[in-house]
């Protein structure tokens, strides 16, 4: 068989990121360098991640700054096109918070909830607490009991966005946020969130 | 002992392999050559190319040999094959007018543009054994093929040259205005990429575009599409379908080249074409023709015409027959799935077995029944 | 190019299908990476919606529709090479069909395999749940054949998505109920249905109802596979899972009527019932077997897999 380092770079990106949507507010580390970063300002975790989810079949947009360089880059990296908002499966917030943006995202279909998008946050620092302080307590499959998250640099309204969004479900969408340190979390839609 | 799960089975399963092999070699006749059965079981070949959806005729023919003739198991390995290809690219939708028409034939009109073609038929000959085939021979063949062509000249010299393309007859009644352009039926919106429904890519939900139906269509396996069809001309539906035109012929694959974009011609492939015109409709108030169409690979006018009338069929707005459902139809005619859930009866099914004798025990003692017919529900 | 001119080009590639099977020239993991990212994505969202059906593209394996594909599929999408595999049918590691699926996926894989529940990182069975509690990070992949819960009620797919969108579950009741009039039991044996995280009736694959208990709360992540219906869907750990019941008639797991193993001993295990040809006796044997070898182990006795 082919030993294919691209092969076995995504398959390890992709279970860490298996069992960080099994266990929301759980933080995962990706544990490969990506090896494509041309600018400092580009997160080496979401290339990972984008490397692992994205191609030709779906499409995707970025919301955020340097809005035009990342879709470029981005879609050169992995042959996804570039889609409206209403219309991406990947939603990438680069900028840590959507200004409401996120509110036109997807939700998917009562049929098929599943066309619902998934938005990645690039953040700064994810952690269970935050100075002491949690953000947000989270509830619901995957998670024992309760969990505490705090995401550093996250905009103050964006979990309540994400809250409102995923009201109804099955409908939603379903959120991985990524920090510079390549830490991974994940809140899926059917996480319940008390913003604190 | 009962019913304990098969163990320790590998060396059981390698034996079983070779003895299969060894029942198709066991004979004292010469071995069968991939050349021979592409060339003498060209209906063979072709039906497992369309079924294993993979236009490979000395691959066909090679899985043909190894299944023993067995259509299911040779186009099961076709299709297996296919996966593992790389997708290269996507060719050209391209018109059937270009086709290389090696027969065309309409049961529509007596006259049509371009005339009518016979070409390689069965329909008008007489089925019985010829038992001089028994004595074939290459000189027989021979000596067969200068018999054909020995009062025919050669087309340099014949007074009509032969037409670059046929017109198709259909175009004539769209052109009058009889041909109702798309028949109802819910259009999903949902799945579609690019315009067309890729079915080897793209799970088939419902409900399905016209593209998935088709393509579903094109790889379904003869008797299953056949079985549908024919239900619905026998009374199970009412499209009452005439054959506008049938069609057997080669057609160029053109792809875009990859430098210049400009239509480049890769090869041809052989496909039988069909299209019925059924019953009129009377939307938008002026009554119209509809109709079916169907496609496959190779020389195969049985599929062919099922594809068409199917296709007619499950645009009936509201479908009441089977053969009008588009799920009921699409979900059941791939042999490849059929075939393997069919046999897949043969594995154990012990834990679930012994639940149901669990259930059926506990259910007995309950009713106190001395037995109970049915009741046991049917599982994996 | 001729036909044998084109095969010479494409030794590479060949597939040998003989005994000492090769898979050079293949893709690690057998499919190809655009094929595993769409499964991926497919898994993520069914983790997102518990108990959900999420369609994927299925693709041919060299292997027949309804003998595992959908479970092998998502196998080969997760796996990686330092993953150890174990495979199962009907409990035990050593059935023909086990065989034959754990060798195709280490053969195109090279992973470890071992028949330690605890020990491996991916699991695929077909009809059980091993008996040892699964911890965190194990996955445990189970090959699907029907997997719509409601198409006992309903036949049409369009129907039954209609159904679970709107969580309209009223002929599933009312199923179970006339069951229960008919029987005074409700009827079902394996394949039983549940409720997923309050939200979803799923079905859990033809496990026995002994096994249903172990999808509850569980710490382990459950994929599910049905490749010739083309659906996954999951169960990510921490999650509600109820088996269908009303308050007057509640679910019950099978009852081995106090049966013990004859081989280990225990009592608290799922059983094959073994019928003695010349006798007609019954006697019984642990339908997981490298659990009834572990105890064997821990007993002192030794043995292996051979029942």
């Amino acid at each position: 068989m082919q030993i294919n380092n691209e092969a076995f770079i995504t398959q390890k990106t992709f279970r860490v990121i298996l069992q960080a949507m099994s266990h929301p507010g759980r933080v995962y580390t990706l544990s490969q360098e990506s090896g494509v970063k041309s600018r400092e300002s580009e997160s080496e975790g979401l290339m990972l991640i984008l490397r692992t989810l994205l191609d030709h079949e779906v499409g995707f947009c970025v919301i955020g700054k340097e809005k035009e360089y990342l879709e470029t880059t981005i879609s050169e990296l992995t042959g996804c096109p570039v889609k409206d908002i209403s219309d991406a499966d990947f939603i990438i917030v680069s900028d840590c918070e959507s200004k409401g943006e996120i509110l036109k995202a997807r939700r998917g279909s009562l049929e098929y909830p599943d066309t619902g998008a998934t938005v990645i946050y690039v953040v700064e620092f994810l952690n269970d607490m935050d100075n002491g302080k949690p953000v947000a307590l989270l509830r619901g499959s995957g998670i024992k009991d309760y969990i505490t998250i705090a995401v550093r640099g996250l905009g103050k309204n964006e979990l309540s966005h994400i809250k409102e969004i995923n009201s109804e479900f099955p409908l939603g969408i379903d959120c991985i946020f990524i920090d510079s340190a390549n830490r991974v979390m994940c809140i899926p839609r059917s996480t319940r969130i008390k913003v604190k | 002992m009962g019913y304990v799960a098969v163990k320790g089975g590998t060396e059981a399963i390698e034996n079983a392999g070779k003895l299969l092999t060894y029942e198709r070699i066991k004979g004292n006749s010469e071995p069968l050559g991939v050349e021979q059965i592409k060339e003498q079981l060209n209906f063979l070949v072709d039906r497992v190319m369309g079924e294993g959806s993979l236009y490979a005729p000395d691959l066909a023919a090679l899985a043909i040999k190894q299944s023993a003739g067995d259509t299911f198991e040779a186009s099961f390995m076709l299709r297996a094959y296919r996966t593992t290809l790389p997708r290269v690219g996507y060719s050209i939708p391209k018109s059937t007018k270009e086709m290389r028409v090696i027969r065309r034939i309409s049961a529509a009109f007596k006259d049509i543009p371009g005339g009518q073609i016979l070409g390689p038929t069965s329909d008008y000959t007489l089925r019985l054994l010829d038992f001089e085939l028994l004595n074939d021979s290459k000189g027989k063949r021979e000596e067969c093929i200068r018999e054909l062509f020995k009062d025919i000249e050669p087309p340099a010299f014949s007074l009509q040259p032969f037409p670059e393309s046929f017109p198709r007859v259909i175009e004539v009644l769209r052109k009058e205005g009889l041909l109702a352009e798309a028949v109802g039926g819910k259009q999903p919106a949902v799945n579609n990429q690019n315009g067309i429904f890729d079915m080897t890519r793209q799970s088939l939900t419902f409900p399905a575009s016209r593209s998935a139906a088709m393509q579903t269509m094109a790889r379904g396996e003869t008797g299953g599409l056949l079985l549908l069809a024919y239900s619905n001309m026998r009374g199970y539906g009412d499209i009452h379908p005439t054959i506008g035109e049938l069609r057997v012929g080669y057609l160029p694959v053109k792809i875009k080249h990859p430098h210049t974009s400009k239509p480049y011609t890769i090869g041809e492939v052989k496909v039988t074409e069909a299209e019925v015109i059924a019953k009129f409709t009377a939307k938008n108030k002026k009554p119209k023709f509809t109709l079916g169409y169907g496609l496959c690979f190779g020389h195969n006018e049985t599929k062919a015409i099922s594809m068409a009338v199917l296709d007619r069929a499950m645009q009936a707005e509201e479908p009441k027959m089977a053969s009008e459902n588009k799920e009921f139809v699409l979900s059941h005619i791939d042999g490849i799935e059929s075939m393997g859930f069919c046999n897949h009866y043969k594995l154990p099914h012990y834990v679930t077995f012994q639940s149901d004798l669990d259930r059926l025990k506990k259910a007995q003692e309950e009713t106190r029944a001395e037995s109970l017919e049915s009741g046991v529900r049917d599982e994996v | 190019m001729k036909f044998r001119e084109w095969l010479d080009a494409q030794e590479h590639r060949r597939q040998k299908t003989e005994a000492g099977r090769e898979y050079n020239g293949y893709n690690f993991a057998f499919i190809d990476e655009g094929a595993k990212k769409e499964i991926r994505r497919k898994i993520l969202k069914a983790v997102a919606i518990p108990g959900y059906q999420v369609p994927f593209g299925s693709r041919e394996l060299p292997i027949a529709r309804g003998w595992g594909t959908g479970g092998i599929q998502i196998t080969l999408s997760v796996i990686g090479p330092d993953d150890v595999l174990k495979v199962i049918d009907q409990g035990c590691d050593g059935s023909v069909n086990a065989v034959n699926i754990k060798k195709f996926v280490s053969a195109v894989t090279g992973v470890k395999t071992t028949t330690d529940t605890l020990e491996a990182a991916v699991i695929q069975t077909r009809h059980r749940i091993p008996e040892e509690r699964m911890t965190e990070g194990q996955i445990l992949v189970l090959q699907v054949p029907y997997p719509e819960a409601l198409r006992t009620v309903e036949p049409s797919e369009l129907e039954t998505r209609r159904m679970h969108g709107e969580a309209d579950y009223s002929r599933m009741w009312l199923y179970l109920f006339e069951d229960i009039v008919k029987f005074k039991e409700i009827s079902i044996g394996a394949r039983y249905p549940v409720m997923v995280n309050g939200r979803y009736i799923m079905d859990p694959s033809p496990i026995p109802r002994w096994d249903i208990p172990k999808l509850n709360m569980a710490e382990a992540l459950f994929l599910f596979g049905a490749g010739r219906e083309k659906r996954i869907y999951a169960i990510p750990p921490y999650t509600k899972v109820e088996p269908l019941e009303f308050d007057d008639f509640k679910f019950r797991v099978e009852d081995f009527k106090g049966a013990s193993c004859m081989r280990c001993g225990k009592k608290d295990t799922f059983l094959d019932e073994i019928i003695d040809d010349a006798t007609g006796s019954r006697t019984y044997l642990c339908s997981d077997t490298g659990h009834c070898d572990k105890v064997l182990e821990q007993n002192g006795d030794g043995g292996t897999c051979g029942h």
